[in-house]
């Protein structure tokens, strides 16, 4: 046997923080920078007497995610209790969802390498997050600021086959969730993180192998890493006639290895029932109709507008979908120059570099789209060239003004008067007879040479085109 | 009269007229308190007259003593649902039931005993000891709301505050004599009431006339954005609606006699409704199959709630905790479960264990999931009654007042007890407790139910029969 | 219920049983569930599980921070029977 025979089976669950005001449960601010325990009240806590009241938001921004995830959304979902001991969990209980979840199965497409990869939704639902313990030695600290915050399971079916396509896929909910704000898709703050289901199986087997769980990995590049170690422990494992067993691992991303955080020897009894303090969250059809007006086209769908409708390759596509903000800023530009191909070469150049340098959000761009895309109809209309459109680039930057402005005031417009260009023509083939005789005995290569010195002379503002013409009809024509 | 005989309306009266002060009633409650507790064991903790920062001087209560059953969480002071869970536990928060009885000028006038946790049917299982019958000190006062009814029937408040989960304001009502309303589920806000069975709990009062009961009812009712399952509703005007009236049809259910009932019990029961005949009121049988199965729907959901409710007891941010100082635990079930074994009584215990088992794996469908579905069965049995009558009438539990120490030793058969309250809780309907007038060894009440919403219906007929002398409370003296 | 049973239980609900809780529990327990269990034999064909006994629909909060609504992070604080600044402390739990 080897690799090559085994199959790797990923499932991920996806939770990511919802982007509220207030808690699910519980008036109290989701802020992130918040002192210790700053940010709980009597029901984060679960002090006796003090009962869960549904965040009206929280549901809205379920169903619109569900929608860009293409979800069947329930009409009627239940919240369900969790039950389980553990001092950051502060009722003894999770109120999340069961049998009974706000968005059904759905749908998310995207591109590996050339491939358009898809893989199903099993579910998403509504949950509470728990509070944060950290241990020190001889007791454990804890920190219910994040208790009650409002999350949303996104869980895929077993659908991913590769470390690659697992991260892939991982990154596109991110961009989904983003671009209808529902997550700010922060790793590092832990709003969102992601849970990997991994197993292998002898290539054709339909039978699914035994599940590992990893919890919690906090980056893309890791939730690859963490799943090809995995994959080639469980191979190894297999090979070596050792048991997988069912348990649950944490990466640990300086070893690059995973190690198991807790055996189900004693598998967990959750005694999940629905939540009496809750009663059914019951959605109206016209809501969901309503909210599916509101849903922003998603990254992978602009991506494969942008190649259809604007013949962009899928790299340049990607580039540009990413982020919403990036992707409306380049419609934008399109929508003012016409000119999607040049639009889309200076934002992913151009502006990304020297937003990457200043770092700044587009939104805070010196440049707005109206500005690039006069910039740009500037150089379609051989205004001024490319080369001169880089000064212009910098200076509009800088100052803020339009591309015309600019223009005009430091007079950068481009020379295509061909009298003028002939005389910086004549004037560069007198200056250098010695040159012209090469060319004319066969060393038609130095003809770079001239327009060089004939831009030089025009300070760069000579049409290039007219300038190529007219010395081609002077050292060919004699 | 003495003041403590008087009704929380005829306090007002007093005071309106200058006759008495505020001060001076609750002076003299206090004195009640002071000389009748000792014997009764009402009271957890008794409360001084507030500062006037704390003190509602105007409104429909002002001035009214009330006993509130200590499972309602009341801002800096000690709440402990008769726990040693919560034996000093001092809540940073109020109520909303309490709240709204505040607002209106009604003076806590202390935290009364009950069932720890709401979880029994003779007020036995108190961590601060059982509360004795008024009438009869050996007799159990029922249960869980045994201190307020006890209260309000041995003259230490006017009126109280108890809650009803599956007959615990109306039980302990009918033992001590006194009347009782548990009302619509949704109705009254849960919120600051220390769950026992979220599905199943709602607050209500326990007063010695229905004008009062009435009053309470109105004023405690209400929306309240902290609780989900509070309702949003127009009619609750009960106390400025109040008409006596006897235009009601009455059901009564068929086959009683199938439960094992206390002959005396069923004697008063009978006699009751012939009276009611002697009157004039029409009554029709009616069917509710599912009777006999309401102490194990009932229970089954309870304990499974309960069990989950009870999770949050763990000592890591209020509460009771083991004192691990000396030796730190093992491990961390270990911190757990010294913890939480020390915290409870048997019959916390007892019912957590019942209902963490009715909802493990393997058992859920058989236990909690089949009652779920009985208890829609029966609802639909309840809804299909009420197509026929406007009210169910039914006495209050198969047995009367019982000694101290009689019951407890069998579950079962205390869990018996709670039969026919359990079916106002199980469909959410409105219910009330009130005490028969005909001469019994120990105080006897009857049961009236009503669909949804109809709490007026229930208040008016009962004004109807207190008019008529059908029903009557008076302070029992305590010898 | 026997003692094996009992013990997976109180273990489960987090409830230390002393030897003698365990014996009476069990027996208990036994009696309680076998009584209830009378409702095993009623059918229920068709019907929906009832989890509340409200006709009404819940409500939803709007989503606004109201912290004057609530209690205060150290009124909270000061009821933890351990703690330490402003966390909430417990014996190690690894």
């Amino acid at each position: 046997m080897s690799y090559s025979d085994y199959e790797l089976v990923v499932g991920l669950e996806i939770h990511a923080q919802l982007t509220t005001k207030s808690k699910l449960f519980s008036p109290v601010s989701t802020e992130f920078e918040a002192g210790d325990n700053e940010n709980i009240s009597e029901v984060c806590v679960g002090l006796p007497g003090t009962l869960p009241v549904l965040n009206k938001a929280v549901v809205d921004q379920a169903v619109r995610a569900g929608i860009a995830l293409s979800c069947q959304i329930n009409t009627r979902s239940q919240f369900s209790r969790k039950q389980y001991f553990y001092p950051d969990l502060s009722k003894g209980y999770q109120i999340s969802q069961f049998d009974k979840p706000v968005c059904g199965e759905g749908l998310v497409s995207f591109f590996v390498g050339s491939e358009l990869k898809k893989v199903r939704i099993e579910r998403a639902h509504i949950e509470e997050d728990a509070g944060k313990s950290t241990h020190h030695g001889t007791h454990t600290y804890i920190n219910y600021n994040r208790a009650g915050m409002p999350l949303l399971e996104i869980v895929s079916a077993p659908d991913i086959r590769s470390a690659k396509e697992a991260a892939e896929y991982a990154r596109t909910v991110r961009n989904i969730l983003r671009y209808q704000g529902v997550c700010d898709g922060n790793l590092e703050e832990g709003s969102l993180r992601c849970d990997c289901n991994i197993s292998i199986r002898k290539k054709g087997d339909p039978k699914l192998g035994t599940k590992v769980e990893l919890k919690n990995i906090n980056s893309f590049r890791f939730i690859e890493k963490a799943i090809d170690y995995e994959y080639q422990r469980q191979i190894d494992c297999k090979e070596s006639q050792q048991t997988i067993y069912q348990e649950t691992r944490l990466y640990d991303s300086t070893k690059n290895v995973t190690v198991s955080m807790r055996s189900k020897e004693e598998a967990d009894d959750y005694r999940y029932f629905p939540d009496p303090d809750l009663l059914d969250l019951q959605i109206e059809e016209s809501f969901i109709e309503e909210r599916k007006k509101l849903t922003f086209e998603g990254p992978v769908q602009r991506q494969q507008r942008y190649m259809q409708e604007y013949s962009l390759n899928q790299e340049e596509a990607y580039l540009l979908t990413q982020e919403r903000d990036h992707a409306d800023y380049f419609e934008s530009v399109v929508d003012v120059c016409k000119n999607p191909k040049l639009s889309c070469n200076w934002i992913s150049g151009e502006i990304f570099r020297m937003l990457n340098e200043e770092k700044v959000e587009i939104a805070e761009c010196p440049i707005k789209p109206q500005s690039l895309g006069g910039l740009i109809n500037q150089i379609s209309k051989g205004v001024i060239s490319g080369k001169i459109a880089k000064d212009v680039f910098t200076k509009m930057w800088e100052s803020g003004d339009e591309a015309e402005v600019i223009i005009e005031k430091q007079g950068l417009k481009q020379v295509s008067d061909s009298g003028a260009i002939e005389a910086w023509v004549d004037e560069v083939l007198s200056k250098n007879p010695e040159n012209v005789s090469e060319y004319k005995s066969g060393k038609t290569k130095i003809f770079g040479f001239f327009v060089g010195q004939v831009m030089k002379l025009s300070k760069g503002q000579a049409s290039p085109d007219l300038v190529n013409k007219l010395l081609k009809e002077k050292l060919n024509g004699e | 009269m003495e003041i403590y005989q008087l009704s929380a309306q005829q306090i007002l009266e007093r005071i309106a007229k200058k006759e008495v002060s505020k001060e001076e009633v609750f002076d003299s409650y206090k004195k009640r308190i002071e000389k009748i507790n000792p014997q009764i064991n009402a009271f957890i903790s008794v409360s001084d007259y507030p500062q006037e920062k704390a003190r509602g001087d105007e409104g429909r209560l002002s001035g009214v003593p009330i006993g509130v059953k200590d499972l309602f969480c009341t801002k800096g002071i000690r709440t402990t649902a008769a726990s040693k869970a919560l034996e000093n536990f001092v809540p940073p928060y109020t109520a909303t039931v309490v709240k709204n009885l505040l607002n209106e000028g009604a003076i806590i006038s202390g935290k009364l005993n009950m069932d720890e946790f709401a979880m029994g049917s003779s007020n036995e299982n108190s961590f601060f000891g059982a509360v004795k019958n008024p009438a009869d000190l050996e007799y159990v006062a029922g249960g869980s709301s045994g201190g307020s009814a006890a209260a309000v029937a041995a003259g230490l408040c006017p009126i109280s505050l108890g809650s009803d989960t599956g007959g615990s304001i109306r039980l302990p009502a009918s033992y001590c004599g006194v009347m009782g309303l548990k009302p619509t589920y949704g109705r009254m806000s849960r919120y600051g009431m220390i769950s026992y069975a979220s599905s199943l709990d709602q607050a209500g009062p326990l007063a010695r006339s229905i004008e009062d009961l009435a009053l309470a009812t109105e004023i405690m009712s209400g929306f309240d954005g902290k609780d989900s399952t509070s309702f949003k509703s127009e009619e609750k005007a009960f106390y400025q609606k109040l008409k006596a009236d006897s235009q009601f049809k009455v059901g009564v259910i068929k086959g009683l006699d199938r439960l094992n009932f206390d002959p005396a019990i069923k004697t008063a029961y009978e006699e009751f409704v012939e009276e009611l005949r002697a009157k004039k009121i029409e009554i029709e049988s009616i069917e509710l199959s599912s009777l006999e199965h309401t102490v194990s729907i009932y229970y089954l959901i309870a304990m499974s709630e309960a069990s989950s409710n009870l999770s949050r007891y763990d000592g890591v941010r209020f509460g009771y905790r083991h004192d691990f100082s000396k030796e730190p635990p093992g491990s961390l079930e270990e911190f757990y479960s010294k913890t939480r074994g020390e915290a409870f009584g048997k019959e916390v215990k007892r019912r957590i264990l019942l209902g963490s088992y009715a909802l493990s794996a393997g058992y859920f469908d058989q236990f909690y999931q089949k009652a779920s579905l009985l208890r829609r069965k029966l609802s639909l049995e309840i809804e299909e009654a009420f197509k026929k009558v406007d009210l169910i009438l039914s006495p209050v539990s198969t047995v009367g007042a019982f000694k101290i120490g009689e019951r407890n030793k069998d579950p079962l058969k205390m869990y018996e007890t709670d039969q026919l309250t359990t079916l106002a809780n199980l469909t959410g309907t409105p219910a009330v407790s009130y005490p028969l007038s005909q001469k019994t060894k120990l105080p006897v009440g009857i049961q009236f139910i009503a669909p949804h919403f109809r709490e007026q219906s229930l208040l008016d007929f009962g004004l109807y029969l207190q008019n008529e002398g059908l029903i009557r409370s008076e302070v029992q003296d305590v010898l | 219920m026997d003692q094996k049973q009992i013990t997976e239980i109180s273990r489960l609900a987090r409830i230390e049983l002393s030897a003698v809780e365990k014996e009476e529990f069990s027996k208990d327990l036994a009696k309680i569930l076998e009584a209830f269990n009378n409702i095993s034999s009623v059918s229920t064909e068709g019907l929906n599980p009832m989890q509340n006994p409200t006709p009404n629909n819940g409500h939803l909060r709007e989503d606004v921070v109201n912290a004057d609504s609530c209690a205060k992070s150290e009124e909270l604080l000061e009821l933890a029977s351990e703690r330490v600044g402003h966390l909430y402390r417990v014996p190690p739990v690894v």
